[in-house]
């Protein structure tokens, strides 16, 4: 259905700026890749910026709270390697 | 003109080196408050309203230029920024990548009706036994970036759920994932079943993961192996040349 509508409703392109902007993606994704690989030396990558646990596994860290819908709290301290406290 | 949408514009505040203002700041002048809203959701991660907000776009006749350039790009280099000055971090990104990924299915057969190719088809996957996906989820979003098709099987994913995804979608490299030493060993099980069904030839394989290493991928029989997420666009793009060759000799 996307790919119809995209091709009846707007099918010019221009291929050139296209191109330039597919490249300006990759470049920002990989300065992202790039800064991931240095946070995650001390960081938990599940960790968001609220310090609540994304993990879909079982970690030593995860806090959970009363309310059984939000995400446990994480009561790693980014001091110690934060793989030793997951499940495996 | 200022940026006119409120939430934008707060997003914008975090961006506080002055070339960087001056760079984001001038992709965002002038655009169109449907392509604010849209760069507003894509960096608060809602991919909903980023799905709705591209139909909408489209209907209204912008072109995908546009929408690439004025909406999904400007939201994502804020991204950028925000993540690297600690603000958010790689769950928040990868939200946001989810929301580029629901506007780009939009945008993604416009480039193809106008000769902007895909550079391939992937299937990526962890393997069996393991729950650990965010490395896979990078690489995804980079293999993304880098202009591939990326069908993104899960987590715990066995050697016939490899099989069935490259079936399914005709994929050109498989690419599995692994973060522990008890689950590297499915890497090897899932390149057997692909030579035991005979089509193996068909596929190249690549690996990665903490754990592995590239003497593990060549024990295994894997054609390559990823050290990070920049990497294995590398690899990808190198493995499908070298499939496109032999098909074609």
């Amino acid at each position: 259905m996307a790919d119809e509508q995209a091709r009846s409703e707007n099918p010019e392109l221009d291929s050139e700026k296209t191109r330039s902007s597919l490249d300006r993606l990759y470049d920002i994704y990989r300065d992202i890749a790039t800064t991931a690989d240095r946070v995650m030396q001390t960081r938990c990558p599940y960790k968001d910026a609220e310090s609540r646990c994304t993990a879909k596994f079982g970690c030593q860290n995860q806090f959970f709270t009363s309310d059984p819908t939000s995400l446990p709290a994480c009561a790693g301290s980014d001091q110690i390697d934060y793989r030793d406290a997951w499940d495996t | 003109m200022p940026i006119t949408h409120e939430g934008l514009a707060r997003e914008f505040e975090f961006v506080t080196s002055p070339g960087e203002q001056k760079h984001i700041f001038n992709g965002i002048d002038g655009t169109a408050p449907i392509m604010q809203e849209m760069a507003y959701e894509l960096i608060v991660g809602n991919n909903t309203e980023v799905d709705r907000l591209t139909q909408e776009a489209l209907a209204e006749g912008f072109t995908a230029n546009q929408l690439l350039d004025d909406g999904l790009l400007n939201g994502m280099a804020i991204v950028g920024v925000k993540f690297r000055d600690n603000l958010i971090f790689v769950p928040e990104v990868l939200v946001a990548a989810r929301a580029m990924k629901a506007g780009m299915v939009y945008i993604e057969p416009i480039l193809s009706a106008s000769g902007v190719e895909p550079a391939g088809t992937i299937v990526m996957g962890t393997v069996k036994g393991d729950l650990h996906d965010i490395g896979k989820n990078l690489c995804i979003m980079m293999l993304r970036g880098a202009g591939f098709v990326v069908h993104d099987i899960g987590v715990d994913s066995s050697p016939e759920d490899f099989v069935e995804a490259f079936e399914e979608h005709s994929a050109q490299v498989i690419g599995m994932s692994a973060l522990l030493t008890t689950t590297m060993p499915n890497m090897g099980r899932t390149i057997a079943t692909f030579e035991d069904l005979g089509i193996r030839d068909e596929v190249r394989i690549m690996v990665g993961g903490a754990p592995v290493t590239q003497d593990f991928a060549d024990e295994m029989g894997a054609d390559a192996y990823g050290d990070n997420a920049v990497d294995a666009v590398d690899k990808a793009k190198e493995l499908i040349k070298l499939l496109e060759e032999l098909k074609s000799s």
